[in-house]
């Protein structure tokens, strides 16, 4: 294992002490390490929000998009490149909200980019508002009566569209959740760790006690990943028992390597090739 | 020009309008003669009531005529619809089911198409007895060419090419074209002209689309990513027609938002990218065009207009998105914005909208139209493809210290020099939030103003790349002033105009911003009034004009119709303005 030090920068933290995105800074930090993974060899993509601002405080390349957006932006970065690897940060409503329509599609096309939902189950940058994982009567105050409507369950909508790679991480279990990261960061396809995350300002229910007493890990001799129904049902449980850990894997093989261009390589690596072109329009 | 003809094909969408106007065009422009053809359909795809209309000349052709000589009229609908346009020496080809129909045809025909000059004749009879009524449009081209006075050989030829390799299908084809072109042998049709003998093509048959995608190309595009939207979905569609040999991706998002984005995150990794859309995709777009504006991440955006506001009309043409491209998105960045007014020049200008992009490292857009974009055309001269491609990228090896390398450095241009993330030890930072050199989010007031002023330094080198409006006649009394595709129409109104001693001239712009304001100025000196000519019902570079120049339009001819200009309406109106001030 090496040096997770390698990716701590000098950029002021902005986050408030005691929040959960910083064990989600440190588990990427981790698996990134333990992958072996140099600073400039990463890219990290993110929308806006709280969660957003993670790349900042790594020393990578980063590319900190439009709130709701950053799952277009590292497509587009993935096909230009197919051989970066990208790690995407987003917050609950930047993702599930926001960007809800990218993340169908992102699901649809399994391209081979590791997205990290920080779910702190609300808006944490703009001062806590519900958010799309809010519970059913979570109140704010700009829902003073409690959200009248009910929480969307990510992991569940995922399963429903194919996806490949769906697992859940807790900011409070470093170093299970860097291992859920590298999984997902080996994964050819496209994966979703959905991550419970404590919001220490907005969000008094979803405590450090609160998940203590209900987060278990998925135990991986007894549970198998690959049984699509019994994921399903995971993905139910939240009341008493949280489980963490990969819910569902299959085998897979990434959009990159289904498309006509790219089979001779990375877009970026191609040449131009005038006469080529030339040719080619003069014929059409 | 000694030949001048005009020939409409009318009838309900799904019956084949395409095809005969495909093989009408494509005679022409194998034996020599010049061509325009717009479309004019709804938004559906079958019924209701469209139109291919095809001007053909020995000179270049510029604009559409304002008048029919030859209306082969699918349905009885289309005669009377298009009765208004007919010349005076016109002729109606009307499509009848049999020979019983043909003597009550006229009877039939809504009263105000009843004319001496409908011939009515069995098209879809004649298919059948070649071999099937599918061949309906080979029969109605067949009678279409005959009038025009071609030579059998020259459509027997297309016909050839068209069905190379199904022998039964080209057979019983030329059947059909024979049985048409026989049909009207011995009709008379007034302008009927000698073909050119010498049978060599004047230059290249292409949509506006295909010249935009074959700039594309040209200019080392490697995305693009879109979401269906008439009537810039055809630039897409023959983008995709090279993705088997070529490396250029066309990949469909799952909205105009995520296309930009995706554009944005490509060009960021360092491929160039492009997207094309209309202006309600373009409205989704605007937040991810200030995203390009502050990253600095060079993309390329076409906008094909059509009317709005909202879905308005989805397959009519317009020019109401002028002033809002360029102030489209919060706040203030520098961007290109360009309205090609040729084929031709929509090449040149995707190639050169890829340039400068990366050069000044903002989003450029590029502004057409439906009537461009969906109307074929002729080149005038060759599209040639540039032997290298400049990438305005810096690597490791230019650096004296590439750890510390930062995207956003201060320079007076304005530019930082660009490098491209994970292509060595240089950290590509870049963020949607204000931020300082290196990169990071900053809320600091000198972060603030220092990246403002960067931005807006590369305005000025911007503007020294712009070019001026293009003059025709430009040294005239009274000047018509538009832009885009509606050079053609302008050009041939001046023409007109002249041919009856008016002293009018023509000023078209492609480069609209960063307003080249000197240029401008000095195109617009020495003219006594100027008209601009627009379609849009505020003349939106008349605005831009005074805004930027102080210079006054005397008055503006607009069109917000959603049909395409005609140089005869454009000369008419010009002379009732000219007229008042005598
Ligand atoms: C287009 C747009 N709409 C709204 C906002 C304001 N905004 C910033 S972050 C945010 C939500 C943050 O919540 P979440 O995505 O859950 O991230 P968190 O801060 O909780 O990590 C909103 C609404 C914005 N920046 N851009
Ligand atoms: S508001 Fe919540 S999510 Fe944001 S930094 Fe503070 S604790 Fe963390
Ligand atoms: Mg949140």
């Amino acid at each position: 294992m090496s040096d997770t030090t390698q990716y701590d920068n000098d950029y002021e933290n902005k986050w408030c002490p005691g929040c959960g995105n910083f064990g989600i800074l440190n588990a990427v930090k981790k698996s990134l390490a333990d992958r072996e993974i140099a600073p400039e060899k990463i890219l990290m993509v993110s929308g806006i929000g709280q969660a957003a601002k993670t790349p900042h405080f790594l020393h990578c390349n980063f590319f900190h998009g439009l709130h709701g957006r950053a799952l277009p932006v590292a497509t587009g970065a993935k096909l230009a490149d197919h051989d970066l690897t990208i790690l995407v940060n987003m917050g609950d409503g930047d993702c599930y909200g926001e960007g809800g329509n990218h993340l169908l599609a992102a699901l649809r096309r399994n391209i081979n980019l590791t997205l990290l939902v920080h779910n702190n189950l609300v808006y944490g940058l703009t001062k806590g508002q519900a958010s799309p994982t809010s519970r059913l009567g979570f109140v704010t105050k700009a829902q003073p009566q409690g959200v009248a409507c009910q929480a969307t369950n990510p992991l569940a909508l995922a399963l429903s569209q194919g996806a490949g790679f769906v697992a859940r991480g807790y900011c409070g279990e470093i170093e299970h959740l860097s291992q859920l990261i590298s999984a997902g960061i080996s994964y050819p396809g496209f994966s979703l760790i959905d991550i419970l995350q404590v919001c220490v300002s907005f969000n008094r229910e979803n405590t450090y006690t609160f998940y203590k007493d209900r987060v278990y890990t998925l135990d991986k001799e007894k549970y198998k990943a690959d049984d699509l129904h019994q994921a399903i049902e995971k993905t139910m449980e939240w009341e008493d028992k949280i489980p963490i850990g990969i819910i569902y894997r299959k085998e897979t093989r990434s959009y990159t390597d289904e498309l006509a261009p790219l089979q001779s390589g990375p877009l970026i690596k191609q040449t131009y090739d005038p006469k080529k072109i030339q040719k080619a329009i003069s014929a059409a | 020009m000694s030949i001048d003809v005009t020939v409409t094909i009318g009838g309900e969408a799904g019956q084949g309008i395409q095809t005969v106007g495909d093989i009408i065009a494509r005679v022409c422009h194998k034996a020599g003669l010049y061509l325009l053809a717009i479309n004019d359909f709804e938004s559906r795809i079958r019924g209701g009531h469209s139109f291919l209309q095809i001007r053909i000349s020995d000179q270049p052709v510029l604009a559409p005529h304002h008048k029919i000589d030859l209306l082969i009229a699918l349905n009885a609908e289309t005669c009377a619809l298009h009765k208004k346009e007919m010349a005076e020496n016109g002729l109606v080809l009307l499509d009848v089911e049999n020979d019983a129909e043909k003597d009550d045809s006229k009877e039939n025909l809504p009263e105000e198409a009843r004319e001496k000059n409908v011939l009515p004749i069995t098209f879809s009879q004649m298919a059948k007895d070649a071999g099937g009524k599918i061949m309906t449009n080979t029969v109605a081209a067949g009678a279409c060419l005959a009038l025009l006075g071609a030579p059998f050989s020259a459509f027997e030829h297309i016909l050839k090419t068209t069905f190379a390799e199904k022998e039964k299908i080209l057979r019983n084809n030329i059947t059909a074209g024979r049985s048409g072109f026989d049909a009207v042998k011995n009709t008379d049709f007034a302008k009927a002209f000698d073909w050119p003998s010498d049978g060599s093509a004047k230059g290249k048959l292409l949509s506006g689309s295909q010249a935009l995608a074959f700039g594309a190309l040209a200019a080392d595009c490697r995305l693009a990513a879109f979401y269906p939207m008439s009537p810039a979905t055809g630039i897409m569609i023959h983008l995709a027609e090279f993705m088997d040999q070529l490396p250029v991706l066309v990949e469909q998002a799952e909205d105009e938002i995520s296309a930009v984005n995706m554009i944005i995150g490509a060009s960021y990794a360092g491929v160039r990218a492009l997207t094309a859309t209309s202006g309600g995709g373009f409205s989704l777009m605007t937040e991810g065009l200030g995203l390009a504006g502050i990253t600095e991440t060079p993309v390329v955006i076409i906008n094909s207009q059509r009317p709005g506001p909202a879905t308005g009309l989805p397959t009519r043409t317009g020019q109401g998105d002028l002033l809002f491209v360029i102030h489209a998105s919060q706040d203030e960045f520098p961007r290109f914005v360009f309205a090609p007014r040729s084929p031709n020049q929509a090449y040149d200008t995707m190639i050169r909208a890829f340039h400068l992009s990366e050069k000044y490292q903002v989003p450029v857009i590029i502004l057409t139209d439906q009537y461009f974009n969906d109307s074929l055309w002729m080149t005038t001269r060759e599209m040639a493809v540039p032997e290298e491609i400049e990438r305005f990228v810096t690597t490791d090896g230019d650096m004296s210290s590439p750890s510390e390398y930062k995207r956003f450095k201060i320079t007076a241009s304005g530019i930082s020099p660009r490098a491209l993330p994970c292509k060595g030890r240089a950290l590509v930072r870049v963020t949607a939030n204000e931020h300082g050199e290196a990169g990071h989010m900053s809320e600091t007031i000198a972060d603030r103003n220092t990246m403002v002023e960067k931005r807006q330094a590369k305005t000025k080198g911007m503007t020294g790349e712009m070019k001026g409006p293009k003059g025709y006649h430009g040294e005239s009394e009274t000047l018509l002033v538009g832009w885009g595709s509606s050079d053609g129409a302008i050009r041939e109104a001046v023409d007109l105009l002249r041919s009856e001693n008016f002293d009018v001239g023509g000023l078209v712009f492609c480069d609209v911003w960063p307003f080249p304001r000197k240029k401008t100025n000095d195109a617009l000196s020495r003219c006594k009034r100027f008209i601009t000519v627009e379609q849009n019902a505020s003349s939106q570079l008349g605005l831009l004009i005074r805004q930027q120049t102080g210079h006054s339009f005397h008055t503006s001819l607009l069109q917000y119709d959603g049909r395409p200009f005609t140089p005869n309406w454009i000369a008419e109106h010009t002379k009732s303005v000219l007229e008042e001030i005598r």
